[in-house]
Order: C-alpha cells, then sequence, then structure tokens
C-alpha cells in the first residue's frame, strides 16, 4: 500500500474511533414538588493531549531504527516528566473548570435550582481528546 | 539546529500537564435563598507525592476543616474539585472547594 493510502488509512481510523469516554458521574437530590422543571446545562472543556503517546505512536512508524530510538527515548523522558495519575488525557491548564459554580448560579435567573448531575468525560481521538466537565441541572419555575 | 528544537519541543511539551478528575457542585435546596447575600470561599490543599511515596495524607480532612470554619454558618452551594498536577517523577494532588456561605 503506498504510504498517502497509509496516513489517509490511519487518519480515517483515528477520526472514526473518536468516542465519547465517561469518567465520573455524581446525581444529587431532585425535587418535583415545588413547580415546573426546566432543564439546563453548563460544560467546559479543554484540549487534552498525551505528549508521550504520541511520540510513541512515531517510533512505532518511524522508518529507520535510530530515529524509532530517538522517539522512543523522547517518549520516556516526556512520561517521566508529567508523571502521576491521569482522568483522560494531560491539559495543560488546570483551571479551565473554575467557573463552573458561577456558571451554575448564571444558568438558572430564578436561582432554584434542583437535580444537580455533574459529569467528567471525554471525546477521545487518539492522543488527543476534549476533557469536559458538564453539570445537568433544573431550574424550579 | 535540529536537536536544539528537539530540546525546545521537549522542554515545551512536559511542560506542566494537569488532569482534572472530578468536579461536582451540589446546592441545599432550602438555603438556595441566600444565593444573593452569599460569599464565595476559596479553599485548595494539596499533598506532593514523590513516586507514590507522600508524608501528608490529611489534606482532603484539612480542606474540609478550612471550609467549617470559613463557613461556620454552613454553605448553599459547593463545588469541590480533585485534580493532579504532574512533574518530574512526581506529582501534586489537590483539592480546591468553592463554596458560597452565608
Amino acid at each position: 500500500m503506498p504510504i498517502k493510502m497509509k496516513s489517509m488509512f490511519g487518519l480515517s481510523l483515528l477520526l472514526i474511533g473518536g468516542c465519547s469516554q465517561l469518567h465520573h458521574v455524581h446525581v444529587s437530590d431532585i425535587d418535583q414538588s415545588r413547580g415546573r422543571l426546566t432543564p439546563f446545562t453548563v460544560k467546559v472543556n479543554e484540549l487534552g493531549f498525551d505528549a508521550a503517546q504520541t511520540v510513541q505512536i512515531g517510533a512505532d512508524v518511524a522508518k529507520s531504527a535510530s530515529t524509532s530510538e530517538d522517539l522512543e527515548f523522547i517518549a520516556f523522558i516526556l512520561a517521566i516528566s508529567n508523571f502521576g495519575p491521569t482522568t483522560g488525557n494531560p491539559v495543560y491548564n488546570d483551571n479551565y473548570a473554575e467557573q463552573i459554580l458561577v456558571e451554575v448560579v448564571k444558568a438558572c435567573p430564578s436561582r432554584k435550582i434542583t437535580g444537580l448531575t455533574s459529569i467528567r468525560e471525554a471525546t477521545n481521538i487518539g492522543p488527543v481528546s476534549g476533557e469536559v466537565v458538564r453539570i445537568n441541572g433544573y431550574c424550579i419555575n | 539546529m535540529k536537536k536544539l528544537f528537539l530540546l525546545f519541543s521537549l522542554v515545551m511539551l512536559s511542560a506542566c500537564t494537569s488532569s482534572i478528575h472530578m468536579s461536582q457542585v451540589a446546592i441545599e435546596e432550602k438555603r438556595i435563598n441566600e444565593f444573593e447575600n452569599g460569599q464565595l470561599i476559596n479553599i485548595e490543599k494539596s499533598q506532593k507525592n514523590i513516586l507514590g511515596f507522600v508524608y501528608d495524607t490529611n489534606y482532603v480532612d484539612k480542606a474540609y476543616e478550612s471550609l467549617l470554619k470559613q463557613c461556620p454558618q454552613g454553605t448553599s452551594m459547593i463545588n469541590v474539585e480533585y485534580l493532579t498536577n504532574h512533574g518530574f517523577m512526581s506529582w501534586t494532588d489537590k483539592i480546591r472547594i468553592k463554596a458560597l456561605c452565608k
């Protein structure tokens, strides 16, 4: 198979293989006794990128053995430089969910809120992902 | 030149990644009218892990104690965030609490 065809095939596979992944969900009390409920959603997201995995893929597809070895070494350096537990892919901004509380209050002008569901999820496309924090809830009208 | 570019890229890519494991919002429905006058407080406590070894494991308890101290009348809305900042052979676990106090 020519190299361009292989690249196209690999790219298509990555795009088709993009999928959502649920990491954590928490449902709180819901009160349906005080009026009609209107659903709302607040979502914040950030680009997740696994640099070590990306370089490792580069090492796997490299043509020459020396390039492959170099890339494997870089992947190793990246892996030990970003050490620690992860949920989804790592992000380069740890404040992306900072405003979520304020956004929830803004989403419900009546300020009567019930049934909050906190969701931590991701949409993955290979080593790149959208890391998402989503809050669903109901305004009491 | 190529090696310099590689080194630069490596340094850039290994710069301080993080991972948010959980961000949870909860509300005290009986006190929803207190939003207007509530004061927003921020609490952050952390523990340093070096290759998984830690010496300070009660950072969550400390955050909780701090919340009780800063909100003696209780909270009407609270956001708890648990995240990790990655580092070289080590990482820092953090608990961030944002709350609306009466």
